[in-house]
This record gives C-alpha cells, structure tokens and sequence, in this order.
C-alpha cells in the first residue's frame, strides 16, 4: 500500500482520518479503552453534556427495531463540571480530537457551556438543537431557523472553538436550516441526530419505552440521513459531518461520495466495538484499490 | 473485558415430550473463559448481518479451560438464529462483563433460580461446591425438563429441589412457595437468585422480613454492555444503576421493587 493521505479539514478543524464516534453511544470514550485503540480515531464526540448533571428517563430505554434501536435515554450525563473533571483528563491523553457534544433549555445555557469549555484543551464543539426550549414552552430549538442562528450565534460569540450544529432530521427543509447555522457562523453542520419514533407493546398496550417516544437510529436511517447530506452540500457551501448508519466503510464512503467531510459513527459501536478502525482501514485500502492517494479526491466525488 | 472471537464447539437441545426446551452451547473462547466469574456474563452477536441489530447479553452458565457454556431458552430473533449453529462456526464475544455474585462464606447458602435464572447460579453452585461452601439448590419452571439436562445439572449441584407450576416434575407450585415449605426445615445464611421479575420481588420482600442478606442477577434490554450507552439502567433506591456495569448482580435491597 503507498502513502495514502487520510486527512480532512472540516472548517478550521483539522483531523487525521474522516471517522469520528458519534456522540451518545460511545460514553465518554473511557468504556471503549480496553477494547480500541482511541488514538487510531479521527475524533472522539463527547456524550451530550449539559450544565448541570441530568438523570435521564425512566426504564426501557431501549427497544431494538429492525436494522436499527429506538432509544429514549433522555440525556443523562454527569455535567459539564464533572466532565472536566472527571473525564476530560484521560481523554486529553490519546492523540485524537475531542469534540465536546452540549446541550441546553434555554439560550443562555448553550451560551455558560460554550464559554465553560472554551479553554479546556477540547478541539471543538458539536451542538445539540434537538432540545426542548423550556421558555417557549417545549419546542425544539432545531426545527426553527431563527432559534438555531440565535444559538449559533451565542455559540460561536462564547468560544474560539471549531462550533458544529447538529441537526435533528425531523424538519420541514434541512437546507434551510442549515443556511441559518452557516449564516450564524458555525463551521460545519452535522447530521442527522436520531429520528424520533415509537414503538408498542401490543400484549400490554403500552408503548415499549418508558418515555413513551425515543429517537431511531442505525442502518435502517442511512438511506435518509444521506439524502439529507446530500441536500445541504448541494445547495450550501458549509462542511459537514455525516451521521447515521453507519455500520461499515462501504457506508461511510456514500457519505464521503456525497460530499460530507467527515463521518460519524454512532450505534454500530454496539454490535461492533472496533468498527470505527475498521472502517477506517477499509476506507484505505478501498482507496489503495482505486488507485487513488488522498481521501480528499473522493469527498463530493458523486457522479450525477 | 475481551473482544474474543470464538469458535463454537457444540450445542446440545434439551428436548422431551412434554418437556420445556432449552439449549446448551459452547464456545471456544480461551481468554473469555480464564477471567469470567460466577455473575459475569457475555454479549454475542448473533449474526453478522444487521437484524438482530444488538447483540444479546447471556449469563454464563460455566466455564472450563478454553470453554464457555451457555444455557438458554429461544426466546425471539437472536436465539432463534443461535439454536441452529452446529459447532465450527465463528462468532465475536464480548465479556466477561460486569460485577458478579460476592460470595458469602456462611452455610448454607441458597440459590434460587426461576426459568433460564438458572444459568449464573449453576456456575455459582459449582464455584461453592468447590469452596466447600454448603448450599441448597431450588429450580422454579413452569413444567418438566429432559432427564439429560436435570443429569448434567445434578453432576455440579447434586440433588435440585424442583418446583413446576404444572406440578409435572419435583413439587407442585410456584417456587416462592417452596423456599417458604423449605424455611420450615433450614435457616440460609444467605440467597442468591434470578429468575423473573416478580419472583424476585416477592423473594426480596420475603428475605427482607426474614432479615437474611440477598443477592440477585437482574436481566433488562441493553446495548453496549461495557457501561457507555446508559440504556439498561434499573431503578435502585438511591437512583438510577447501570445494570450492565454496576450489576447485573445486585444486593436485593438496592433495588427499587415496586414498579
């Protein structure tokens, strides 16, 4: 194999290979540890960290659906306090990027986490959006243009950090959306978080989450998160980071074909705990056979 | 924890007529089986393909030399696609994972399975057996089992009381009743259980009354099983627990029983 360039800018961060782990199903990177070697990846995203600990939802949280999982956690995480406290030092250890995913329930607090994490040594900053805003009474941020610019905005006025938003699928026009992010001034778009959906107990006649809806992610999303991408890298000129589905480099290629950046893996960690390394090779050698020595002649390659 | 690829050796169907049915496999899994203790338990994906998309927790049954041994019960898309491995097959393995059973020195010790909780505790019982640890061994199912899977059992545990909701095989009845029949006879040290949830709420209430110190395998859906997803969480009295980290063994009065 000759020398094979890996490397990807997504705005201003710059990372050694396309394939992060997703934000949620990878924990705090630590629980992974003893089964991969952390420093192979292009980036670590935190689990969803808010200002204050969160408890999460009440049991089942899980519920396997076919070629994907319904989960409803509820974002329970420990704090931002405690994540850099806590965690952040072991991470800070390996030679990979760490992108810290934040949530909030008011502007203000999207605004105090972004300043806090500022200059704690992390490399850049992924938005959740897909949360309720307390102040007008529950609806989520991401599904308003103007919501998600005042965020951005906010966001990006606090830290010096890379700031990508992440985008929930469940909106009327992504590109939209994503223009409202880019004109704010976020570096990147990431997408898609997972789609919310439900599912029932017929025997009990309950629904079979204990926070009745939960979020849809995996293979069975891919098909829509790509077409998803691929909306916004042909109508926008903002990078952005593929997410959903991804179980293999085959997969993470279409993204990078599609034109994302980067690449995001999130719930095959669970059947595969090494899959990011895998797919990481596989991309190499894929592109060895192709004949071609830099990842980046194959991002927005596709043909039309 | 290790990420093992192992070979199957071969796979055993408990099957009568009239009998409940259940499977043991076993696993060639040389540095999974070193480690693994009595509690811990294995994820395993069933399939390379993506449905099942999960791979699914089993407690391990036991373990000796290279080999691990399961036993369970096909129960939806995962097992049922595992009941037809035949030996010499590849499958990746998680494990060994989470907190197993602390073992209590004091005789006689009683394990208490219902259904499949049979699994963790015979690895237990052979465990004590080997210690010198006393203990009395009580199976709740809901009819009889094959006569070879009640010999392999009888082997590490010697004799089994055996309640069957049909009355089919040992004692008629639920097997809450028969811890409460054997309490007549012998006072436990201590209790180690799994089974289904109601008898291990009505065991922990019970064990709580008689003030004896319990300990219970706990089961519910998860994911990773290495304590990052935070799904298989279960109510304890002081909040919330990762099941698949901080269990799946848990002291009885940790956890919250009223649901």
């Amino acid at each position: 194999m000759g020398k094979i360039n890996l490397a990807v800018k997504v705005g201003r961060l710059k990372l050694k290979n396309p394939v992060l782990v997703a934000s949620g199903p990878f924990g705090y990177g630590e629980e992974y540890a003893p089964l991969i070697d952390l420093n192979q990846l292009g980036g670590i995203v935190v689990k969803g960290t808010s200002l204050k600990p969160k408890i999460g939802n009440p049991p089942p949280r899980l519920v396997e659906v076919p070629c994907g999982l319904l989960n409803a956690i509820g974002l329970e995480n420990i704090g931002v306090e405690q994540f850099m406290e806590k965690k952040l030092p072991f991470l800070k250890q390996f030679d990979t990027k760490i992108m810290v995913n934040i949530f909030g329930f008011s502007i203000d607090e999207y605004a105090t986490l972004a300043e806090r994490l500022d200059t704690t040594g992390i490399d850049a900053l992924e938005v959740n959006v897909s949360c309720p805003n307390i102040k007008t009474g529950g609806k989520a941020f991401g599904i308003d243009p103007k919501m998600v610019a005042q965020i951005t905005q906010v966001v990006c006025q606090r830290t010096h950090l890379p700031v990508f938003i992440k985008l929930s699928p469940q909106v009327t026009d992504i590109v939209t959306i994503a223009k409202a992010a880019m004109d704010a001034g976020a570096d990147g778009v990431s997408l898609i978080n997972s789609f919310p959906a439900m599912a029932i107990d017929i025997y009990s006649g309950k629904p079979k989450l204990g926070n009745i809806t939960g979020g849809l992610s995996g293979p069975c999303l891919k098909p829509i998160a790509l077409k998803m991408v691929w909306d916004i890298v042909r109508n926008l000129n903002i990078p952005v980071m593929g997410i959903g589905g991804i179980t293999n480099f085959e997969d993470a290629l279409e993204y990078l074909i599609v034109g994302a950046k980067a690449v995001q893996i999130g719930s095959a960690n669970f059947l595969n705990p090494q899959v990011s390394i895998e797919v990481i090779n596989g991309i190499k050698a894929y592109l060895d056979k192709q004949g071609v020595n830099d990842i980046n002649m194959i991002i927005g390659s596709l043909k039309t | 924890m290790i990420l093992e690829r192992a070979k199957i050796g071969e796979q055993r169907h408990f099957i009568e007529e009239g009998t409940e049915d259940f499977y043991l496999l076993t696993l060639i899994a040389p540095n999974i089986a070193r480690e693994a203790k009595p509690g811990q338990f294995v994820m395993i994906k069933a399939s390379y393909t993506l449905d099942p998309f999960l791979r699914r927790p089993f407690s391990i049954f036991f373990c000796e030399g290279e080999k691990i041994v399961l036993l369970y019960k096909v129960v939806g898309k995962g097992t049922n696609l595992m009941s037809n491995w035949r030996g010499g097959e590849e499958v990746s393995v998680l494990g060994p994972l989470g907190r197993g059973f602390q073992i209590m020195a004091e005789c006689p010790q009683w394990l208490v399975a219902g259904g499949t909780g049979i699994a963790p505790l015979y690895f237990l019982g052979a465990e004590l057996a080997k210690r010198g640890i006393g203990f009395q061994f009580i199976w709740g199912l809901r009819y009889k089992v094959a006569q070879g899977l009640l010999d392999l059992l009888n082997e590490k545990l010697g004799s089994l009381v055996i309640y069957t909701e049909d009355g089919s095989m040992g004692d008629q009845g639920l097997v809450t009743s028969g811890v409460e029949a054997l309490y007549e006879k012998q006072k436990p040290a201590g209790i180690y259980a799994c089974g289904p949830w109601p008898m291990l709420k009505a065991l922990a209430f019970w064990a709580k009354k008689e003030n004896i110190p319990m300990q219970v395998s706990l089961e519910t859906q998860m994911a990773c099983g290495i304590g990052a997803c935070l799904g298989c969480i279960v109510e304890g009295k002081d909040g919330y627990k990762k099941l698949c980290q901080q269990g799946p063994v848990f002291k009885a009065e940790e956890i919250k029983w009223e649901r």
